[in-house]
């Protein structure tokens, strides 16, 4: 069994969609399905929280990227927090940290949303 | 130490079988956190190639077969193996990375983290059938180097 999670919560007007573990083409599909939902609906402010995610590939950039280009169809935007350097360095050699904002903290995040 | 090897259908069924694999391999030849997670992300890329693609004409998918194995200046060398449609590194277009949110494709990044980030990659066609697989190499450094290995297992036996 894979380690994986995710969880939405609510918090101070955005969608805050917590992942952790290892986000590959096993486990993608269940970010897609939480990535979608929270930008397609509320107010499509959306911030993933990779703080607990300790690998991804491109199953995983490709679940942001859609959740991205979805919040941003709707009127909104998706963020990413608090990634450690390794995932990060993934969504760089792909050119994403061009396209997504990256902040530190979930709610430097959120202030950065808008 | 023996190669490692495994061959399964290459179906979505058998991703995570696939993937467990792959952690095994870091694992067994001792590559440190930043190789094993190159590794990791070369294999995995590849992997998915094969079973997302490789067989997508076919009713039914054939095996994909993973042999490992580390040679003496440490480098995990790891060949996939299948009987698909070929599919290689040179045919699989760079992806625009300086395109805008709207223009950026969703997919096509597999290859570019393959060739990012593997030491080497040789890919030679097969004959698209039951003959003549397939086979892609990655080479992927940090391991345990192979003396050290047979010297690692002798004293285990002795032990």
């Amino acid at each position: 069994m894979r380690s994986f999670e995710v969880e939405t919560r609510a918090q101070d007007g955005a969608t805050i969609v917590a992942v952790a573990g290892s986000v590959d083409a096993v486990t993608s599909p269940r970010l897609s399905e939480a990535l979608q939902a929270a930008a397609t609906g509320g107010g499509h402010r959306v911030v993933v929280d990779l703080a607990g995610v300790t690998y991804v590939s491109s199953a995983g950039l490709r679940a942001i990227l859609a959740g991205v280009k979805a919040a941003r169809t709707a009127g909104g935007n998706l963020v990413v927090a608090a990634a450690q350097p390794q995932v990060r360095d993934v969504f760089e050699l792909a050119g994403l940290t061009t396209i997504v904002a990256f902040h530190d903290e979930v709610a430097a995040a959120v202030a950065g949303l808008g | 130490m023996p190669a490692m090897t495994m061959t399964k259908p290459a179906k979505q069924a058998q991703l995570a079988v696939f993937l467990g694999f792959v952690d095994l391999i870091s694992e067994r030849y001792g590559l440190d956190r930043d190789h094993a997670h190159r590794l990791k992300l070369v294999l995995e890329e590849a992997i998915v190639n094969v079973v997302e693609h490789g067989y997508a004409t076919r009713h039914e998918p054939g095996d994909l077969t993973l042999v490992a194995d580390v040679d003496a200046d440490g480098v995990a060398v790891v060949t996939l193996q299948d009987h698909g449609t070929p599919f290689g590194p040179d045919d699989a277009p760079p992806p625009d990375l300086d395109s805008d949110w709207v223009q950026r494709r969703v997919g096509g990044l597999g290859w570019h983290l393959i060739r990012e980030l593997a030491d080497a990659v040789a890919y030679h066609p097969g004959d698209a059938g039951g003959g003549r697989p397939n086979v892609l190499t990655l080479r992927v450094g940090g391991a345990r180097p192979r003396a050290d290995e047979a010297r690692g297992a002798a004293q285990g036996g002795a032990a």
